[in-house]
């Protein structure tokens, strides 16, 4: 039996069908999930804002207007879930700073062992730390964009923003990231 | 790194700007080109666009990589529903 499309599901959803709605949360629990654990402190946290997520999901199914994917529209509620549960304190953009000064603190320019380098990325943790490092803006965008099924036009639209902007930001938070991961590996 | 240089038509500068688009795969094929001839023939921008390259690659398999919620979560969670 092929499995319905989530407009369908949505809309049964929309009109009191807890069974279509419970298929939804089946399918995109994972997603919510993976970003509300980063854009949160802990898993308590990111819980809670999933729950909240999916409970506006379903008392505003029938406010969906269609645009976009239905999983889309998921992680956009998980973003506002989240942010209600984030101090905003390091958790507001870095200020701009000039793309080569990004660069630099990245590495750009510098002669390094590209092995010992490769070996340490190898470490996952290495990396996780690396993530941590980041404000939750600079973490959003990149796990918004990495995420499967979720391409740059898809990622722009979520964050309300035009494509360039977008591009802008995950080239910057990508930057970021390269430094984190510099300075994890130098910790190390 | 002394001053951005112009290889293959392009600075490193322009190359460092164009670096998502280009392990994005959504650069215009002249610039792509560019970039791409540039790579191989400057040292600094090869070593650091490959650095960059394989962080995104890292991350994006480690975010592809199941991470489910604990099956109390998914219980606490289809309850909170029950009662919305």
């Amino acid at each position: 039996m092929i499995a319905p499309p989530d407009r369908d599901l949505l809309t049964a959803a929309a009109g009191g069908d807890r069974g279509a709605f419970a298929a939804i949360v089946d399918r995109h629990q994972a997603a919510v999930w993976r970003l509300a654990r980063a854009l949160t402190h802990s898993p308590v946290e990111a819980e809670d804002a999933m729950q909240e997520a999916f409970v506006a999901a379903w008392k505003g199914a029938q406010s969906w207007d269609g645009r976009g994917s239905v999983r889309s529209w998921l992680l956009t509620l998980t973003r506002h879930a989240t942010f209600r549960h984030l101090r905003r304190r390091a958790g507001e953009p870095p200020r701009f700073e000039p793309l080569d000064t990004l660069a630099r603190s990245a590495g750009w320019g510098e002669q390094v062992d590209p092995e010992s380098l490769a070996a340490a990325l190898e470490r996952r943790v290495i990396l996780q730390r690396a993530l941590a490092r980041l404000s939750p803006a600079d973490r959003e965008i990149l796990i918004l964009r990495e995420l499967e099924e979720l391409e740059g036009a898809a990622v722009a639209e979520l964050l309300d923003v035009s494509l360039p902007a977008m591009k802008s930001r995950l080239h910057r938070a990508r930057l970021r990231l390269v430094a984190a991961v510099r300075e994890e590996v130098a910790d190390a | 790194m002394p001053e951005p240089r112009l290889i293959a038509g392009i600075r490193c500068d322009e190359v460092l700007t164009h670096l998502s688009d280009y392990i994005d795969g959504v650069t215009a094929p002249d610039i792509g080109d560019a970039i791409e001839a540039h790579l191989s023939e400057c040292g600094w921008c090869e070593e650091f666009g490959g650095r960059f390259a394989r962080t995104v690659t890292l991350l994006r398999a480690s975010l592809r990589e199941p991470e489910e919620p604990a099956p109390d979560v998914t219980r606490r969670l289809m309850a909170a529903l029950e009662e919305a």
